[in-house]
């Protein structure tokens, strides 16, 4: 073979042996990549900065901290149990991992604008599919339960059934699948399109080995969030939650707009009667359990603690009496409903104070310890000795 | 002689490192490929 011949095919074959060892570093780094001395997902390793962490990272944070013997405690939901309005040094999961003690082990896998189904709630289910000992925490308001696919995290829940950490819930499958035949086109394709990156994923495990090297050595995507130095690895971005600004200075922007979204919590979901009675408006109330019932598979609701966050008392004050019927009417209705259908439930916020919130809906410090007080009494009342 | 054996055995492993990082950017690739066009925009409701 002549010396051009042979260089030719020496380059020809290199290529998928290269493609076949980035194949194998990045089953590897499925193993093992995770975020150092994690506490939550900060904007920096989440989603809005194009950070788009694999399942398997998920699972590896929860799995990292436990060991046999102790209660994998895992937070999902959304951005309240996150804890904006709390730095990382303040924040309620800490708190609520003291309270708990040894034998429990919290880990924080919220994400903000998370639904209650999605992320830390699809780990819990990989996790009891295992055989751990699990309990899930998440969080919505009253009515809102969602779909696994379909939001910013969709992609987790693709990413969990092709790496076949799921378990066999058909009743999912059938909702998603009639959801997406009445969906646009646009968002059919871009279902379709979740799926294939999915499926490719299990095989060639690209997602893990990229994010691992762009937490840990460079990343090289341009983002908004990170547009001064979008190239530094990712555990050099510091966690950039602050603690709630001075009460003085809290509620003071938007309050119509605030009261608008108050007011929402609870309208449309319940009928008058009479001038302060309600009954709950069936339709909603089905549609929120049949869903509950799809996303939730039975050995998860078990094992689920669902909080129903309350609005900050600044606004739910500004209610008119009517309003304010309505409000506890329907907070006290759904979580019934939410219990009914096999998942404990809490309404956390009716009692705080202004000074537990940083805005209408997020908590500070005050209202993190608040919340990991209740929140360690009702796991252990879920889990006892 | 053997400069001439080095030069293109150099050659032939500059071809080789060449192929391999041809297919880790084709790795790369993938991952880029299904990061989301559009950005997710955290907003508090």
């Amino acid at each position: 073979m002549s010396p051009t011949k042979l260089k030719t095919l020496a380059f020809l074959v290199a290529i998928p042996l290269g493609f076949a060892l980035a194949v194998w570093l990045g089953r590897e780094a499925a193993t093992y990549a995770k975020p150092d001395k994690f506490i939550r997902f900060h904007q920096g390793i989440a989603p809005e900065s194009l950070f788009y962490p694999p399942f398997s990272t998920l699972e590896n944070l929860a799995l990292a901290r436990w060991s046999p013997g102790r209660t994998l405690v895992i937070i999902g939901g959304n951005s309240i149990l996150n804890g904006v309005g709390q730095s990382d040094k303040n924040l309620w999961s800490r708190r609520l991992q003291e309270e708990l003690g040894e034998r429990y082990v919290v880990v924080n896998l919220s994400f903000r604008g998370a639904l209650p189904c999605e992320a830390g709630a699809l780990v819990a289910e990989s996790l009891i599919k295992r055989g751990l000992h699990v309990v899930l925490i998440s969080n919505t308001a009253p009515s809102t339960v969602g779909r696994v696919a379909g939001g910013a995290y969709g992609y987790l829940y693709y990413n969990g059934l092709a790496h076949d950490r799921l378990m066999y819930h058909p009743a999912r499958e059938a909702d998603l699948a009639a959801w997406e035949e009445t969906a646009t086109p646009s968002i059919r394709e871009q279902q379709a399109e979740l799926r294939r990156a999915a499926a490719l994923d299990a095989r060639f495990h690209f997602q893990a080995l990229w994010h691992h090297i762009g937490y840990r050595y460079g990343f090289t995507t341009w983002t908004q969030v990170t547009r001064d130095h979008f190239w530094r690895p990712r555990d050099k971005i510091a966690d950039d939650g602050t603690d709630a600004r001075p009460l003085a200075e809290r509620f003071r922007d938007q309050l119509e707009a605030e009261l608008a979204i108050t007011r929402a919590f609870s309208a449309g979901l319940a009928e008058s009667t009479e001038p302060t009675s309600w009954r709950t408006y069936a339709p909603h109330a089905r549609l929120t359990g049949e869903l509950i019932d799809a996303m939730f598979p039975p050995a998860v609701r078990a094992r689920t603690i669902m909080l129903l966050n309350q609005n900050a008392p600044y606004y739910r004050s500004r209610l008119t009496l009517r309003e304010r019927t309505r409000d506890d009417f329907v907070f006290a209705t759904y979580e019934q409903l939410w219990r009914d259908r096999g998942i404990d439930c809490h309404t956390v916020g009716a009692n705080f104070t202004d000074e537990d919130f940083a805005d209408r809906t997020h908590l500070a410090p005050s209202g993190g310890r608040k919340l990991a007080l209740l929140v360690a009494d009702y796991v252990r009342q879920l889990t006892p000795p | 002689m053997n400069s001439s054996r080095l030069r293109q055995s150099g050659a032939l492993a500059l071809r080789v490192f060449l192929g391999l990082a041809v297919g880790g950017f084709a790795h790369y690739l993938l991952y880029r490929l299904f990061l989301p066009v559009q950005p997710f925009i955290y907003v508090a409701f």
